[in-house]
Parts: structure tokens; sequence; C-alpha cells
């Protein structure tokens, strides 16, 4: 008697798996979509916090942190308390520098609110808690404030006009635009932590000029040559959140939104806001909305946006 | 048969497992190795040749470096390496010490970092 067992056979079983992985390969790009929304819910909401917090603070102090305070903090550091961070608040040294060896452990520190789930990190793991949310410091290209040296190329230059600045202390009545009319935060990836790989999103190039306002300083970023690995300037963007700085915690409202970031001789900087959301990026405003920006906001209208007391007209946006 | 036919629906069945965990595997961390000796070397020869009075180009492709004061035409009379450099894992942070003369004669020291990498290809930038 026979006890011939029937199976698949080999063409069976490779047109079901052919199949398979045919309704795999549609399903997939559903799936990542389903994802990066689910993420960037969370990004949005992580910004919806930070202006909370920033609000909780300004209620009790009177004022909004500076965006480079004593020492060198960031306004991250000062509003630890507001986002239920005290104990982290409570081990930070104010009274040396963020980069001193009694900050190591904040300094290396990771904290969820401060990080974008859209974000990429390619940066070394040593160089510190990662921030993707950035103060306005807005539409001027000093990184700083002016030099008060007469024959100082800095001299006379204007005062930062944006909202978070070296000593700032901005308070919502300074803020005559409207702070429904004037950003506090958005976004900004973390860099590609490397010089020998050119990556136009994150790195802060050099064009090697002397802009004088933003719409210089964007035309000559704009006409770099990113392939010239010699254009290089920072690409350890993002770290760490503790230091105020411009390549950690405070972005130029003079390029557009997903712009090209660059540096200049002295000491002047124009730095993007931007984000891995496919078109524009998440701007909480002084009022504590969050807004999504698309990027190709009129140029005009974004630097509008990014002053406290421009006295601008803001259209729809 | 069934036994024969276990190892293709096994390979399949492998494939597809591969495709399906592959779609959570898109932030993966680079290595860009740093190699610390050619990073210090690399660093040297780019002041010496600042301190010789070449430029910056004539380095190139061997060495891919910016100064901003070199670019400006400030002379480097003379550089000393300091001791505390960082390493980032994929940069070394050199802070020098810089003795320079502007195109107008003035001397001035000043005390910077140069980030130097080593792949995929010798950068040494000022930070």
């Amino acid at each position: 008697m026979s006890h011939r067992r029937r199976g698949f056979t080999l063409i069976e079983l490779l047109v079901v798996i052919a199949i398979i992985a045919i309704l795999v390969s549609l399903l997939l790009p559903a799936v990542q979509q389903a994802r990066e929304a689910a993420r960037r819910t969370q990004c949005k909401n992580n910004l919806k916090q930070l202006g909370l917090a920033l609000h909780n603070y300004h209620d009790n102090l009177g004022c909004l942190p500076s965006g480079t305070g004593g020492n060198g903090f960031s306004p991250h550091a000062r509003i630890l308390p507001y986002i239920d961070q005290s104990p982290l608040f409570n081990i930070i040294d104010f009274n040396v520098s963020p980069n001193h060896a009694n900050n190591l452990v904040p300094r290396m520190m990771n904290l969820p609110a401060f990080l974008c789930p859209s974000n990429t990190d390619k940066l070394p793991g040593n160089l510190g808690g990662r921030n993707n949310y950035w103060t306005n410091t807005g539409t001027t290209v000093l990184n700083g404030m002016p030099s008060t040296v007469p024959g100082n190329p800095n001299f006379g230059m204007p005062v930062p006009d944006g909202v978070f600045f070296n000593s700032s202390k901005i308070k919502f009545r300074d803020i005559t635009d409207g702070t429904s009319n004037t950003a506090m935060m958005s976004e900004k990836m973390t860099g590609d932590g490397s010089n020998g790989i050119s990556s136009p999103r994150t790195d802060t190039y050099q064009p090697g000029t002397y802009p004088s306002n933003a719409e210089e300083a964007y035309q000559f970023c704009m006409a770099v040559d990113v392939n010239d690995l010699s254009k290089q300037g920072i690409s350890n963007i993002g770290v760490p959140w503790i230091l105020g700085d411009n390549d950690s915690t405070y972005y130029y409202h003079t390029q557009p939104p997903n712009g090209r970031s660059c540096r200049y001789p002295p000491s002047r900087m124009a730095s993007a806001a931007n984000s891995e959301h496919i078109g524009g990026v998440h701007l909480l405003m002084c009022d504590g909305a969050v807004k999504f920006v698309n990027q190709s906001i009129d140029r005009v209208l974004w630097r509008a946006i990014g002053s406290r007391d421009g006295g601008e007209v803001i259209s729809e946006f | 048969m069934i036994r024969c036919m276990k190892s293709p629906a096994r390979l399949g069945l492998l494939l597809l497992a591969v495709c399906l965990c592959s779609a959570g595997c898109e932030k993966t961390a680079r290595d860009l190795h740093l190699d610390e000796v050619l990073a210090h070397e690399s660093c040297e020869k780019f002041l010496t040749a600042w301190k010789d009075g070449r430029s910056a180009d004539e380095l190139k492709p061997a060495i891919i470096g910016r100064d901003y004061a070199w670019d400006a035409g400030d002379k480097l009379i003379a550089f000393e390496v300091q001791p505390d450099v960082f390493n980032d894992g994929t940069n070394l942070h050199i802070p020098v010490k810089l003795s320079l003369e502007s195109k107008s004669g003035q001397a001035s020291t000043s005390n910077v970092v140069y980030v130097v990498g080593t792949s995929p290809v010798i950068t040494v930038i000022r930070d």
C-alpha cells in the first residue's frame, strides 16, 4: 500500500513567496508613512511642551531665559524644572562653564524632550546630549552682540532681533510684533559628524565672505560649492544641549526652512531651521502655538516671523 | 518530496524575514575610522604649510583644510599644539596656540581648535 503524501511543489512555494513579497512591498511604504506620522506627531508635541515650559519660566521669573546665559548655558538647561527634570537641573553646576568637568554627566545626557524622533542621529557618541529644538535668535547675522570697539569689523552691526541671544532675557511685552507673529523655537537636525562628507541639509559651510545683512548671508551661502570639502565649517551640529551656542541651540531666521547653513568671518552666522519631515519644519510661536511651515515660504515673510520688533505685517502662512 | 521542498521553503521564509526586518533598520550608525597619529601629522603639516607661506590649496588632495585667518592673508609666525586633545570617535579636536601677524603687521596670539578627520578623506578645519 502506497503512503505517498501530497506536498507543495517548488513552483507553488515560489509563487506564494512571490505573492507575499509583492504584498509586503506594497505594504511597507504605508507602514513607514504611518511610523513617520507618529514620529512627526511626537516631534510636534515635544515642541509644544517646550513652549509651555518657556511660558511657565516666564510666569515665574518675569522673562524668558537668555539664548546664552551666564557661563554660556542654554535656555534648555534653564527650563529643566518645567519639563519634569528637576533632579537633572539640580546636578548642573551653573557657577562654571557647561564644558567644565563638573557638568560632564548632564552634558552627556540625552533627554527625550529635546529629541525629535524623526531625526537620524549620525553624530559620534561622546560629543554630548543631542538637541533638535533650537531657539530663534532673529534675522541679524552676528553670532553674539556687536563689538563696542570702533574699528572692529562688527562695530555698529545691529543687535539680534529675535527672542534668544546673549543675555537677552526678553519679556513678552518686548515682543511688539505680537507673540502670535513671532517665532520662539523650531527644529534642526543633528549634523553628520564628519567634515569629510558633505551633507547640504545638515552641514554648516564657510563661504569665506563677509555678509552684512540677511539677504547677503543667504546669497553667499547658496553660492557655495557644497562638493568642495574645504568649504566645510561645522559638522558636529546639535550637541550638547546644555551649551547655548550657534551650533547647539540657537538658529537664525535669515535662511528659509530646510535651507543651507553657513558661517562667515568675523563671527557671523546663518544657520537654518530644518527637519526630516517632508516639505518643511515645525515652528513654535511665542504664543505657544505650533505650526508646520512649508519650506517654500517667502524669505521676507520668514524673516518677518523671526524678528520680535520689526513692525512687519505678517500674512497667513 | 516534502523533505526536498523544505529547503526552498525555508529559504523563501528566510528571505521574507530579512525583508521584514530590514524595514526597521534605516537608522544605522556609520563607522568613520579615525587614525589619531595621521590626524596629528596632518594638522602639523597643515600648519607648517601656512607657516612656510604656502597656500592651503597646495595641500590638496592629500589634506583638505581651511582656516579663515589664513584665507584673510594673516601670516603664521609660530604654532604650538596644546595637550588637551579630544577624540570624539570620528574627529580629533586639537587645540593649538597660534602666533599671527595680520596684513597690517599687527601681531596677535589666539587659542584655537582644529577638528581633524581622517576618514573618508583627511580634513583639517578650524572650529
